[in-house]
């Protein structure tokens, strides 16, 4: 698989260097903001227009201000004069407050097209079928997709604000016109000129971008190895902080270097652009003196021009930046255009339609026969299994690390399918099946289970939604979970905050404490069946055992599986399964396997001992 | 431990204390050429004055042109035309010089900030990095400074620079008529209250630190990781976090909408006090020239238009330089505090190694940073220099944290580790240098296979003859001679190809990093066969007593069988060390060990 997801990449990275593609990729941007928010577009780009037409404005206003002034010198009417420099002062506050709308712009549809697409984005991730991110580069490629696909708004904005500048332009070629034909056309060859060679600059960094990032992600890979903190351990022991600091140091000087031969080369470009430009300038005020001399247009039409050429030369920059800009998310989009438009296999997976799903076999919940499965071709974990679950039947699913239980758990839910082999769940093959009728079954505690940094409450509620506002229910799950002594100690109970990512009074909480929290989410909902992984891995031995014997009465009928890799608890099973690199070794109660005397009699006798003199099961039961 | 104060997130830094802070840097960072460099590339905000000036005297010639043509007008008009080539041609050749200046001087300054960071993060204690806040403002100040660094020093060069121009552009107004000068300096004074009113600082903070806006992020990253994802689809609540996220984001965007409302009026009244006090003064310096008894001429129009004109673009740069200064003036302070954290103290470290590097433990007691659990309890043990220790036990029992504290990494809350009968801190440095370690999760580093090897002992150069004496020792010399470039061969995919080794290959390298501290007086191996294939593992046990030599060993292993090697096995079970003697002794004894022993040899066996 991942060699297939390295072909799409290579023939992606030469897509992207054709022209077609960028425009198709261009395309399906503007088709997405367009889809998005047309309005906002349209309302901003002819602003951005109307707002590049000031400056033209201003400029006749300011011929029209001095051929006053030279024309009525001593015959002054201060009305006049008074008038138009209201208007040119006026025009200057427009201009001004023009400038700031770029800036808006990128605020506004900023948030407004990153909500959009972060929502496209979720909804498109939630069609991904979940054994498809054990693929590294595809996860990778998702995550960074998540964080990027907010970019489209840089796209939009700056295509407004080009717009809105080539607008402009237009103006001031059109000014150049009406003063002289003859300074239209140097404008126009000055124009098309400089914006050549700008862009070429700017291709050169871009260029040099695309070499330079190699080096730099190995800068900061050395960098990251000193932060990291997984390798931070052994940088400290065999201090090898020296060592990869000097090779960070001599790829920063080597990138500085790179980056100042930048400079030097397109320098050059910049010198003929100078040249071109005093060239220019000479040009076009001698045109202006001379035209003046003869008596073709006045003093205004001199500081008009004198003017002008300054602001064809600012308009350069304005469009090939702007245009670079854009440009410069095409590849971004690219990415999110390919993830979007992804199609996905989904075969033997439940779909994600809504249908109505009539069981063929109620009474039995899972049925494997000779299941094999494994992440990579090259790895089984699973081999061969066949087991079945009866409705209303505790299943303890045992086995060392590493045997295979939580891929077996991830089988069942439908997140995978088997390699060989066939699963029925209530007599039906996964792929009759929605994951919606599936999920609304199954209440699932995995082993990693995610802690949210949201409130208890909602932690907790995440067992079922629909509870988040029924305080009783919510604590009555946290009493079965063992986690209501610490959430009634919170002055804020319920609604006590986890974690200090962004909260800075959060309450940072044990592995224990966490656990409590995880295994009290699967009591809030009561679903046909119940799957905890691990439900008691980081409790002390005496909790461990609470936390089984309250699950265990909470079943009322209930279909449940337990894994663990201690075995105490076993016995509270109705049927024990016990795994063994990926092979299903002994199945049957606990008794029938003590009198079988097999692994399980050996791991339980084994364990058994360590927990001598320590509380059982029947000690608690007794108790309670 | 870490105390909250140190990670509390600021206030950030004034304006005048970045620029401060920018100035400091630039003198510990820069070379005094290249600052002479920056120091003329600033020399060129003088050229817009001198520009305008050239600029009323080409109107006023040009003025004459219509009322008068004449020889000498046409002269004055060339000569003008040819000084002000001369001075676009200074400002052009300044111009490379500023931006060369200004690229040098701000990646110098970011090398030397980075680099005085990264000597930092990898002195500092190592509990540090337990404590999640720490960690991530850490990570959060070495991913986001790099992009910053080089806008501080452009934002600082451009607020100097501003201060110039308007000041040698002020000057020049002055000499056209002391009252237009300073009614336009009269406009600029209510554009700086504005300034200072729309708070530019508290706008660009609310941006970038608003705790809404980690937690929406926060909230959005959740669809974008697996396990998150998996577990919302099974629970099925991700509309419920969808409509969080999207509470969370129209909520934030009203936050930024008033924010931004209040910074768009502000500027536009400090727009329109500037620009109506410009026009004012152009309106008199209009009646000037129409007064035919003035000797003002067209070209006091243009100079103050132009000066306008200065003004406002100056202006303008200089408020979205001061705006980015204060947004980066937060990350220069979490970068000095980060500076502030405690390192390790690696004492004695240039100190000879002694012969005899007996290793204590007395009534050590250890938990976790923010924990409340002891993983270590009461542990007594001493252990001899040459001995061989194996150290068993379940996952959780506390063998690698047992590491942990040995290597200094983190400090027992009770009780002493003694070196060499020398308390643990203050040979800390010896300590290190006089052991050589496999870490059960050893780094695999995007190096050449013989700095793999090479980086196991930096004390000293190694010849090349030692890197393969070594690699043989450790059973990696004869995949290394099949690869194509042999130790020169790069793995990892960080230049061009992808070399990937498998599992026991890299381990062999971690073994051979170890082997290669020839000095070394203790040897720690943690799960060092874990990856190893049957038959390596095998000769590894065999050659084991040779390998490690007078050296001691501990060695923590999974695998009971090995540890019939081992002169003692110290066997952990939940934070105790619960039993200790020789294989033999510890069968007899018929407790924990032989009960792991057994369960094992069965799965081995059966």
């Amino acid at each position: 698989m991942s060699q297939v997801i390295t072909e799409n990449r290579i023939t992606r990275l030469l897509k992207r260097l054709k022209i077609f593609d960028q425009w198709e990729v261009a395309k399906w941007a503007y088709r997405q903001g367009w889809e998005i928010d047309k309005r906002n577009f349209i309302f901003w780009t002819v602003l951005n227009s109307l707002g590049a037409l000031i400056p033209v404005y201003l400029l006749k206003v300011t011929e029209q201000v001095v051929d006053t002034i030279t024309i009525n010198i001593g015959a002054g009417s201060l009305l006049d004069i008074t008038w138009r420099v209201a208007v040119l002062s006026s025009l200057w506050i427009l201009r001004s407050s023009y400038h700031i709308i770029p800036n808006i712009i990128r605020y506004t549809m900023q948030t407004r097209y990153s909500i959009a697409m972060q929502r496209k984005y979720a909804v498109c991730v939630n069609k991904i079928p979940l054994c498809k991110f054990d693929d590294k580069d595809f996860a990778a490629q998702i995550s960074h997709v998540g964080s990027t696909c907010s970019r489209l708004a840089y796209v939009i904005g700056g295509t407004s604000t080009f717009i809105g500048a080539f607008v402009g332009t237009a103006g001031l070629f059109w000014l150049a016109f009406t003063t002289s034909w003859v300074l239209l056309v140097i404008g126009i060859v000055f124009f098309i000129v400089s914006l050549v060679l700008t862009g070429k600059i700017y291709q050169q960094h871009y260029d040099f971008w695309s070499v330079a990032k190699m080096e730099h992600r190995k800068q900061q890979y050395y960098a990251g190895l000193i932060t990291g903190r997984e390798t931070g351990k052994e940088i400290r022991a065999m201090k090898l902080s020296d060592f990869f600091r000097s090779r960070w140091r001599s790829l920063a000087e080597k990138l500085t270097g790179m980056r100042l031969e930048l400079d030097l080369k397109s320098n050059q470009i910049r010198n003929i652009l100078n040249l071109i430009y005093l060239g220019f300038s000479i040009l076009i005020l001698g045109l202006g003196v001379w035209l003046l001399w003869n008596g073709q247009i006045m003093l205004g039409g001199l500081v008009l021009i004198w003017q002008l050429h300054n602001q064809l030369f600012n308009s350069v920059h304005t469009l090939a930046s702007e245009y670079l800009y854009t440009m410069r998310y095409l590849p971004f989009m690219a990415e999110q255009k390919e993830v979007f438009e992804m199609v996905f296999d989904e075969t033997g997976l439940p779909t994600r339609e809504h249908k109505e799903i009539i069981p063929k076999d109620p009474e039995t919940i899972f049925h494997l026969e000779n299941v094999t499965f494994g992440y990579v071709p090259e790895h089984t974990v699973l081999k061969d299994i066949s087991l079945t679950v009866k409705k209303g039947e505790t299943v303890a699913l045992v086995g060392d690390n590493g045997a295979g239980k939580t891929t077996l758990i991830k089988l069942l839910l439908g997140l995978y399918p088997p390699r060989k082999g066939k699963i029925l769940f209530e007599g039906l093959p996964y792929d009759q099946l929605t994951q919606e009728y599936l999920y609304s079954k199954m209440g699932v505690v995995f082993q990693d289970f995610k802690q949210y940094h949201f409130t208890i409450r909602e932690n907790i509620a995440f067992g079922d939604i629909k509870q988040i506002n029924n305080d009783e229910v919510l604590m009555e799950a946290a009493r079965k979970g063992q986690a209501d002594k610490f959430i009634r100690a919170q002055k804020n109970g319920l609604d006590t905050f986890l974690g200090r990512e962004y909260e800075e009074d959060g309450l940072a909480l044990s592995g224990g404490e966490w656990q409590r929290i995880g295994v009290s989410r699967a009591h809030v909902s009561d679903k046909e069946i119940l799957i905890l992984d691990e439900p008691a891995a980081k409790l002390d031995p005496v909790a461990e055992m609470e936390q089984f014997v309250q699950i265990k009465n909470s079943l009322h009928g209930r279909t449940a599986i337990l894994v663990s890799h201690r075995l105490g608890f076993a016995r509270l099973a109705d049927k024990i399964i016990v795994l063994k690199d990926g092979e299903l070794v002994d199945t049957g109660t606990h008794e029938q396997l003590m009198k079988a005397n097999r692994h399980y009699a050996e791991m339980f006798k084994a364990q058994a001992e360590w927990y001598e003199g320590r509380v059982t099961v029947n000690d608690i039961q007794q108790a309670d | 431990m870490t105390s909250n104060k140190q990670i509390d997130r600021g206030k950030g830094v004034g304006i005048a204390g970045t620029i401060v802070t920018s100035g400091k840097l630039l003198f510990q960072a820069c070379q005094s050429k290249e600052i002479l460099l920056l120091a003329v590339g600033l020399l060129g905000s003088l050229i817009p004055s001198g520009m305008l000036f050239l600029h009323k005297r080409f109107f006023n010639y040009a003025e004459q042109i219509v009322a008068d043509p004449s020889q000498t007008v046409l002269m004055g008009i060339i000569s003008t035309l040819a000084l002000w080539s001369g001075l676009m041609l200074v400002q052009w050749v300044i111009g490379i010089l500023e931006a060369h200046a200004g690229r040098l001087v701000s990646a110098r300054i970011n090398n030397y900030m980075m680099d005085r960071m990264l000597a930092k993060i990898a002195s500092i204690r190592y509990e540090y990095m337990d404590t999640p806040e720490v960690f991530n403002k850490l990570e959060w100040v070495s991913n986001e400074l790099p992009d910053r660094i080089s806008g501080v020093v452009y934002s600082t060069i451009g607020v100097v620079s501003s201060f110039i121009t308007m000041g040698s552009v002020g000057a020049l107004a002055l000499t056209e008529d002391w009252r237009i000068a300073l009614l336009i300096l009269a406009g600029a004074v209510p554009a700086c209250i504005f300034m200072q009113l729309q708070n530019i600082e508290g706008y660009y903070r609310a941006q970038l630190e608003a705790p809404e806006m980690r937690q929406q992020w926060y909230v959005f990253r959740l669809f974008t990781r697996r396990d998150s994802i998996r577990e919302m689809r099974v629970g099925q609540y991700s509309k419920y976090l969808m409509d969080k996220w999207a509470e969370l984001s129209l909520r934030l965007r009203d936050h930024r909408y008033k924010y931004i409302r209040k910074y768009y009026f502000f500027n536009l009244l400090s727009n329109i006090s500037g620009y109506a006090t410009i026009g004012l003064a152009l309106w008199l310096i209009c009646r000037r020239i129409m007064d035919p008894e003035s000797s003002a001429a067209i070209g006091s129009f243009v100079l103050i238009y132009g000066v306008a004109n200065t003004l406002q673009g100056t202006m303008k740069s200089l408020f979205s330089d001061i705006s980015a200064m204060a947004a980066t003036g937060k990350y220069l302070k979490d970068y000095f505090n980060l500076l502030q954290y405690d390192s390790e103290e690696l004492r004695a470290e240039g100190k000879s190694i002694p012969k005899h590097a007996d290793i204590t433990f007395e009534n050590v007691w250890f938990s976790y940073p923010n924990t409340d659990r002891y993983v270590l309890q009461d542990i007594n043990v001493t252990i001899k220099q040459g001995e061989k220790i194996a150290i068993v036990g379940e996952n959780g029992s506390g063998k690698s944290t047992f590491v942990a504290l040995l290597c200094g990494l983190y400090r027992p809350q009770e009780g002493k580790i003694t070196i060499a009968e020398k308390e643990l801190p203050e040979v800390l440095g010896l300590m290190r240098r006089a052991t050589s370690f496999v870490f059960q999760d050893f780094g695999r580093y995007q190096l050449t296979v013989a700095d793999n090897i090479r980086i196991g002992n930096t004390y000293r150069e190694l010849p090349d003859g030692e890197i393969v004496t070594a690699a043989k020792r450790a059973d990696a010399h004869s995949f290394i001679q099949e690869m194509e470039e042999k130790y020169d061969t790069f793995l990892g995919n960080l230049e061009k190809g992808r070399t990937d080794l498998s599992g026991g290959q890299w381990q062999k390298l971690a073994f051979a990093r170890a082997v290669i501290r020839r000095e070394a007086k203790v040897m720690i191996l943690d799960e060092q066969t874990a990856a190893l294939d049957p038959i390596s593992e095998a000769k590894f046990y065999r050659e084991f007593r040779e390998l490690t030599g007078d050296r001691t060993a501990i060695m923590i292993s999974h695998r009971l069988g090995a540890t019939k090697l081992a002169d003692r096995i110290l066997v952990f079970h939940e934070g105790r060390i619960v039993e200790e003697g020789t294989h033999e002794e510890l069968i007899n004894k018929n407790g924990l060990y032989t009960q792991m022993y057994e369960a094992q040899a069965q799965w081995y066996t059966a």
